[in-house]
């Protein structure tokens, strides 16, 4: 953990503290709350090496044969009765 | 700009002797950013199954889309569900429609363009007022 100092636009610093009073009874959880809604907003800047993952089938693959691939995969998942 | 996501366009980046891999392929490239639905990544993953490609390199593409800085994966919501469901009783269609309805959902719902190779999407695009991107 880092302690550190933000600055919250007034509306936002209000909404938090009501959610922080809703959720944990308390102000003093605030820093928990916007862990959180960090993390479940999946919006961090990501980090690691990217490989830009690219294939050769060796044979040529037309559009109606992805649509295929798409409806069949999914259909074979799910198995429809229907 | 930023554009949703289908499936196919996916694949046809992802495999180069796709027909439309250079379309694929010269599309993302003019997108800020790239926003995927949940669903298009449970599809691409039964997608790839299903022309035999293997797991790792399965698992290689879907590390890719979560570490690429200008993708977005966008979860679906409870407003996208509604909006599907109308769309299926609307344009009287069958629930095996329901991933197609979503994706558009979430295009509608944000009134942001959507990039797909899939003409019948293409035109529920247009009878929503969703722009196609091209």
């Amino acid at each position: 953990m880092v302690k550190t100092t933000i600055m919250l636009e007034d509306q936002l610093y209000k909404q938090l503290v009501n959610e922080a009073l809703e959720e944990y009874g308390s102000t003093r959880k605030l820093s928990l709350l916007i862990n959180r809604k960090l993390k479940q907003s999946g919006r961090l800047k990501k980090q690691g090496k990217i490989t830009k993952v690219r294939i050769k089938l060796g044979r040529k693959l037309s559009e109606k044969e992805i649509e295929n691939a798409v409806e069949n995969g999914w259909n074979g998942a799910v198995k429809w009765n229907v | 700009m930023e554009c949703v996501i289908d499936t196919n366009v996916i694949i046809n980046e992802m495999i180069e002797d796709a027909e439309l891999h250079d379309s694929a392929v010269n599309g993302l490239e003019k997108i800020k950013r790239i926003l995927i639905p949940t669903v298009v990544v449970e599809e691409l993953v039964y997608a790839l199954k299903n022309l035999s490609i293997s797991d790792e390199i399965i698992k290689n593409k879907i590390e890719e889309l979560l570490k690429t800085d200008n993708i977005e994966i966008i979860s679906i919501n409870s407003l996208n569900f509604q909006e599907a469901t109308k769309l299926i009783i609307k344009h009287k269609v069958s629930f095996k429609r329901f991933n197609d309805k979503l994706i558009l959902s979430v295009a509608k719902i944000g009134q942001i363009p959507l990039f797909t190779f899939d003409r019948d999407l293409m035109a529920q695009c247009r009878k929503e007022n969703v722009e196609v991107f091209s």
